[in-house]
């Protein structure tokens, strides 16, 4: 995230050796927490970073906080109705 | 004249503190909002899949879930439905950021509990790690921000 115009490109290549890095380290035998933390948290900025970049760019028009929530509110309804219809609470 | 700009400024000041940033509150409802899209995908891929078994039982490489953990895990979801609408209402009435973020850590402590119920409950191992994969992915789209603006799901 050191770049202010926040090209998802750039960022997508910074992020990449970190996520080889840790899909490496994820498929060792043992796991090695330590190794496996500070590979999230070198990771985590970029990704933050990405998903804020892409997110601002390919969304659309902003939404409001009361229409992103209204769609949450949606999932939550087919989650519960979903659940209903396999024949529960 | 002084008092009144004094006081004035003073209003002014509260109102600016207890106004959310608006981008920020955009990003906290965001979370809520990638939490039950991965939740909704995720159910639809267990029905999915406990129906397939169902068809292809006694068949090679058949994955097969039974009816109680079917059940158990529509259970879940059905609960983790009824945290995200507690979420989005918390969400809505929380007038600071942190009160926002403080919503997403209790939501995110909550997953941690189905996940660990689920770990323990489902017998079935192609829908433990699918059920649990699902539940992490919720978790880290909460605690991430939470955590961001200064909430504290671990």
């Amino acid at each position: 995230m050191t770049e202010p115009a926040a090209n998802p490109r750039a960022i997508a290549t910074r992020l990449q050796p970190h996520v080889a890095q840790l899909h490496e380290t994820l498929a060792q035998p043992a796991l090695d927490p330590t190794a496996i933390i500070n590979l999230i948290a070198a990771l985590l900025p970029e990704a933050i970073g990405l998903y804020n970049s892409l997110m601002a760019q390919y969304s659309g028009p902003a939404k409001s906080v009361e229409e992103i929530l209204a769609q949450a509110d949606a999932n939550a309804d087919t989650l519960i109705s979903q659940a209903d219809q396999q024949g529960l609470k | 004249m002084k008092r009144c700009l004094i006081i004035a400024a003073l209003a002014l000041t509260l109102v600016l503190c207890g106004c959310p940033n608006t981008q920020q509150q955009t990003q906290i409802a965001q979370a809520a909002l990638t939490a039950s899209s991965t939740l909704v995908a995720a159910q639809a891929g267990e029905i999915t899949m406990y129906n397939q078994g169902k068809l292809c039982q006694g068949q090679p490489s058949c994955i097969s879930i039974s009816t109680a953990d079917h059940q158990f895990i529509q259970e879940q979801f059905h609960t983790a439905g009824t945290l995200v609408k507690t979420l989005d209402s918390c969400i809505r009435t929380s007038s600071t950021n942190q009160g926002a973020a403080a919503c997403v850590s209790t939501a995110a402590n909550s997953f941690d509990q189905i996940y660990t119920s689920g770990g323990t409950y489902i017998k079935s191992d192609e829908a433990r790690k699918d059920f649990e994969a699902a539940i992490s992915a919720t978790k880290l789209a909460l605690t991430v921000l939470a955590q961001a603006f200064g909430g504290t799901a671990k």
